[in-house]
């Protein structure tokens, strides 16, 4: 019973962040528009979230990639179908693999930050001095943020396909003997534009959720240091789901009746 | 507590405020008239922080309205909040300064949000302000850098950096030695001298009170109990006040609030 309360209880709390970073996103994009004045803090939330990351984004996806490659590699190795492990680590780094490691890093690192960050403003009335200061929280904190990571996770993305595809390479040289014009070859042949446009449409997709449930979930902190951490812990565990579920909606609702021509996989 | 002829700056009418299921405030009335200062004294827990968060919008009453100059900031939102709040200028007891910005940032801070340009002009404007609290040579300070009386100071100058017609104070001069307090305390007069300034004023501090005040209330209970000119409170009859007043442990007052809790809860 208390276990079902719990996930119960969970799963609820995920759906009313979602609404609040909904209701949130309503109100950022009213000034996303004309961000004015707003440029500085913009760049300084790019460097916090962009190149702060790219060291921990750039780990994830090197051995990520080399274990699709390594992976595949010795699967199709008993088809003879070795010649076509470029593209398939290609596909699976720009269409899965590199938007949503490159999202569940950001979630832990940029997004648990930006928590972390808005909810000690929260408990220490900082944002209550930003209101009577007739400050629109939202517009002073939100914006930067947002505007940010539509703009710097996209990117981060297509440098993650780009260090997962050079991880598989390697593998595909040194463990499996695959030729590198082989490897190349079928990268070519088979991965499109579309899938690296998808990839980074994606990354836009969960810089946005990032964004809001992060926000959502520090102005709703409450009650001190517990508080802040609660709300930070929460903000990574719920966007990376929400990641994970939003990945599948979009690939049913996106690439499935749009983009998929039948032809490949 | 009035001028004759002119309508009050801050009206509490009737408030009545519940916090965590507990009566915090029940039937606060509380008339401040403009250019006057006005102290609200009372025991630790009383509800005047509460008080204060009604007037300056941050928290909605149960029952009962606030006008400022005559508006009801209470049923305000959006841009009718903002605009009565840009004549307010509050210190929190927390002073509750941007810990990401510099003490001259901070202060600043709105007069850039609202569009001041040039941005040296609210530099000027701000470091001026500093003065006026006797902060100059910190401005490149962080707020983790200084005392709890500095904070307090910085949180004054912010306060008063869009020079607005009403100020409200929390604690003001606590934390502070002496002739610090004493420094507040003379800004606090000057304010309302030379630009007519309606202040709310904060304090358990009696001797600050009567220093400053042109009337002094007692919250207790969730009520005003009693309210009038400094020489009238203090030759107040009624044992609540003089019990407060004489600063006596045994009285009307001990364990008077806890009990009245208890009753209510
Ligand atoms: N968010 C809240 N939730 C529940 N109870 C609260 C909340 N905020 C304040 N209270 C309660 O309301 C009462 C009044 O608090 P308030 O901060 O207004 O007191 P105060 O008079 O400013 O005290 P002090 O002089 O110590 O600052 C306290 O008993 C407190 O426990
Ligand atoms: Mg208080």
């Amino acid at each position: 019973m208390g276990l079902l309360d719990d996930v119960g209880r969970t799963m609820l709390d995920a759906v009313e962040t979602s609404g609040r970073g909904a209701i949130l996103l309503a109100r950022a994009a009213r000034h996303m528009v004309r961000p004015r004045g707003t440029f500085g803090r913009i760049m300084e939330q790019e460097f916090v979230c962009g190149v702060c990351s790219i060291p921990v984004v750039a780990i994830t996806a090197l051995f990520s990639g080399m274990v699709i490659s390594g992976q595949v590699g010795l699967a199709l190795r008993q088809f003879d179908a070795l010649s076509t492990v470029g593209g398939v680590t290609g596909i699976t780094m720009c269409r899965e693999l590199g938007p949503v490691l490159t999202a569940v890093v950001v979630a832990g690192f940029v997004g648990g930050g930006m928590a972390s960050a808005i909810a000690t403003m929260k408990v220490n009335e900082e944002i209550d001095a930003l209101e009577v200061m007739s400050i629109d929280p939202v517009r002073y904190l939100v914006v930067p943020r947002l505007a940010a990571m539509v703009v710097g996770v996209p990117l981060l993305t297509v440098f993650a396909d780009a260090v997962g595809i050079w991880g598989g390479w390697m593998v595909g040289r040194y463990t499996l003997g695959i030729p590198d014009a082989e490897f190349l070859r079928s990268c070519r042949e088979m991965l499109m534009v579309k899938d690296v446009w998808f990839g980074m449409f994606k990354g836009l997709v969960f810089s946005i959720i990032i964004t809001m449930v992060a926000c959502a979930q520090g102005f709703a902190a409450e009650g001190g240091p517990e508080g802040v951490g609660r709300a930070t812990m929460k903000s990574v565990v719920y966007s990376s789901l929400l990641i994970l579920i939003a990945n599948y909606l979009v690939f049913s609702l996106v690439w499935r009746p749009f983009l998929d021509e039948g032809v490949r996989m | 507590m009035e001028n004759a002829g002119q309508g009050p700056a801050i009206e509490a009418i009737n408030l009545h405020k519940s916090l965590g299921g507990r009566p915090v405030l029940r039937g606060v009335d509380l008339r401040i008239g403009a250019g006057r200062t006005v102290c609200v004294v009372g025991c630790s827990g009383c509800g005047k922080t509460t008080l204060l968060r009604h007037v300056c919008g941050l928290l909605k009453p149960d029952a009962g309205r606030v006008l400022i100059g005559g508006r009801d900031i209470s049923a305000a939102s959006g841009d009718e909040l903002a605009a009565i709040r840009r004549n307010i200028g509050v210190l929190f007891q927390s002073a509750a300064l941007l810990g990401s910005l510099t003490v001259l940032e901070n202060v600043a801070l709105p007069l850039i949000e609202h569009g001041v340009r040039p941005l040296a002009k609210a530099r000027e404007i701000a470091r001026e302000c500093l003065r006026m609290v006797r902060l100059e040579g910190y401005e490149s300070y962080m707020p983790s850098e200084l005392s709890g009386g500095m904070r307090k100071r910085v949180g004054v100058a912010r306060a008063i950096v869009e020079r607005p017609g009403i100020m409200l104070y929390d604690e003001p001069t606590s934390g502070l030695d002496p002739v610090t307090g004493a420094t507040i305390l003379e800004l606090i007069r000057d304010l309302r001298d030379r630009m007519n300034v309606a202040s709310l004023v904060i304090t358990h501090d009696m001797e600050a009170a009567y220093r400053i005040a042109d009337g002094i209330a007692m919250l207790h209970e969730g009520r005003i109990v009693e309210s009038g000119p400094p020489d009238a409170f203090r030759a107040s009859a009624n044992p609540v006040v003089r019990q407060f007043v004489e600063g006596r442990s045994e009285g009307p007052m001990s364990g008077a609030h806890a009990a009245g809790a208890r009753r209510d809860g």
